[in-house]
C-alpha cells in the first residue's frame, strides 16, 4: 500500500483503553523491602 | 517513576484514535476465524523469521519492522508500519478490497483504529499500532463466521454488498432507497 507523500508525524493516544486488560503491567516497586527478622529469643534452658 | 521512564514519556498530539480503512485476509478455521494482513501474510516476517500477520483479539496489533528497526516504528526513512487508507474509496483505488474477477471469499474490508506514532500521508497512514474497529463481510459469506469474528474481536460486523464500486451495508441501502423509513408515520 502506498500512503502517498508523508505530511506529518503525530503521537496518538486512545482516550480510553479499548481492551479489558491493561496494556502495561502495573508498576512494581524496584526493590522490595527486606523482610523483618523475628527477634532473637534466649534459648529456653533444657529441663533437667 | 524511574528516570528512564520519564525520558520515554511521549506527549500525545491527538487524544483518541485515527479511524482508517484496511483489508484483511480471513485465516484460521470456521470455528476460530481470525484476520491477517493481506500483504504481511505472504511477505513480511520479522528478522527472526516469525510471521507478523495475524491480528490479535485482545490487544493491539503492533507493527514490527522487517528491516530490523526496533524503536521508533514506523520509521520515517523506512517502509515499516501498519498501513491503512484514509477512506474506503482510497483503499479500493490502492488495489485493496475491491470486489472483482479476482475476488476471493476470504477477504474482509473494514476499519482500523490507529494509535501510537502515526505518519500521515496524502493517501493514508503508517502507524505503530492498531486494533480492528469495524468489519464489513460480503453478504455471501457464512454469517456464522461474521458472528464469530464479532465475538472474537468485539466489534460490529455487518454484511455488505458491492454496488457501484463500493461496499454498501443494509443500512446504507435503506438510507438510499427508503430515506423516509426512520421518520415514522
Amino acid at each position: 500500500m502506498d500512503i502517498g507523500k508523508p505530511e506529518r508525524t503525530i503521537e496518538v493516544e486512545p482516550a480510553e483503553h479499548p481492551f479489558e486488560a491493561p496494556a502495561v503491567p502495573e508498576e512494581t516497586p524496584e526493590e522490595l523491602p527486606e523482610p523483618k527478622k523475628a527477634p532473637k529469643k534466649d534459648p529456653v534452658p533444657a529441663k533437667t | 517513576m524511574k528516570r528512564a521512564d520519564l525520558l520515554d514519556l511521549r506527549v500525545p498530539d491527538v487524544l483518541g484514535e485515527i479511524i482508517a480503512w484496511r483489508a484483511w485476509e480471513l485465516v484460521g478455521t470456521e470455528q476460530t476465524p481470525r484476520l491477517a494482513s493481506v500483504t504481511a501474510l505472504r511477505i513480511w516476517k520479522t528478522v527472526d523469521g516469525e510471521p507478523m500477520a495475524i491480528w490479535p483479539t485482545d490487544r493491539f496489533f503492533l507493527a514490527r519492522c522487517p528491516n530490523g528497526h526496533v524503536e521508533g516504528v514506523p520509521v520515517e526513512s523506512c517502509s515499516c508500519g501498519l498501513y491503512a487508507a484514509k477512506d474506503m474509496q482510497q483503499l479500493i483505488r490502492l488495489g485493496y478490497g475491491a470486489y472483482g474477477a479476482d475476488w476471493q471469499m476470504n477477504k474482509i474490508v473494514g476499519q482500523v483504529a490507529l494509535s501510537g506514532k502515526v505518519i500521515e500521508g496524502t493517501q493514508g497512514w503508517r502507524a505503530e499500532r492498531g486494533r480492528v474497529y469495524r468489519l464489513w463481510i460480503p453478504y455471501e459469506m457464512d454469517p456464522a463466521i461474521g458472528a464469530r469474528l464479532e465475538a472474537a474481536y468485539k466489534v460490529v460486523v455487518e454484511p455488505a454488498q458491492w454496488i457501484d464500486g463500493q461496499w454498501r451495508t443494509l443500512d446504507d441501502l435503506a438510507a438510499q432507497f427508503m430515506p423516509d423509513l426512520d421518520e415514522g408515520e
